[in-house]
């Protein structure tokens, strides 16, 4: 099977839509055919990182608990947008995982790499 | 060497802004941007695109408007410059001249 780069970006908020979470489908469907997949999370995106978030009795999928676990499926390429949080003062708060900042200008050095981006 | 198609008026999405930031802090000029569907009315003439209009001022890269999508809104009298029209076909082509096309939901 041919590999394709696959980048898989994140941009709506949390409990915004459906959209971040169809985008963890794509991720672990596209995780099981042993595709290279990076997920960035950009803009408003970045909110999916916080781990204070509790979606509890709203009957939506909370999928920053997801997160943690995506070196399982050999997911370890997990980027944020660089200044996202502190622009919106998040920068102190705790994540849920650890991820490495990307600049504006890696990101598009990245959507350029890609084989396929799927933006969400 | 990527098309970015964005199909969201800039008064509901941020999708058009996002994608000249990244575009602004790219290194080659070889993308384009095509608007579609509500993303035409970032050509409005409107206060509130005008940041929106210096940002694509000053980017290298083309930006394409749609334009079957232009007239079914009425659409081409208050149009700023700076923008390329195109109809299906172009788009068509467009699709093809590019390594790739994503679209910012």
């Amino acid at each position: 099977m041919t590999l394709k780069n696959i980048l898989i970006i994140i941009r709506q908020a949390p409990y915004s839509s459906l959209l971040p979470a169809a985008a963890l489908d794509v991720l672990l469907t596209a995780a099981a055919f042993e595709q290279p997949i990076t997920l960035l999370f950009m803009g408003e995106g970045v909110q999916h990182l916080l781990s204070a978030q509790n979606s509890t009795g709203s009957g939506m999928k909370n999928i920053s608990k997801a997160l943690p676990s995506l070196e399982l499926y050999e997911v370890d390429q997990v980027f944020m947008e660089k200044d996202a949080l502190a622009n919106r003062k998040l920068e102190n708060e705790k994540l849920v995982l650890q991820v490495e900042s990307l600049s504006l200008n890696q990101i598009a050095d990245a959507i350029e790499k890609a084989d396929q981006v799927f933006n969400f | 060497m990527t098309l970015h198609l964005i199909n969201k008026s800039p008064a509901k999405s941020s999708a058009l802004n996002e994608c000249l930031s990244v575009l602004e802090a790219s290194n080659n000029s070889s993308s384009a941007i095509l608007l579609i569907e509500d993303a035409v009315y970032s050509a409005l003439k409107h206060p509130a695109n005008m940041a929106l209009h210096e940002k694509i001022k000053k980017l290298a890269s083309p930006c394409y408007l749609l334009k079957e999508d232009l007239l079914m809104r009425g659409l081409h009298a208050e149009l700023v410059e700076g923008f390329t029209i195109v109809d299906y076909a172009g788009f068509v082509q467009l699709s093809l001249d590019f390594k790739k096309v994503q679209s910012w939901s």
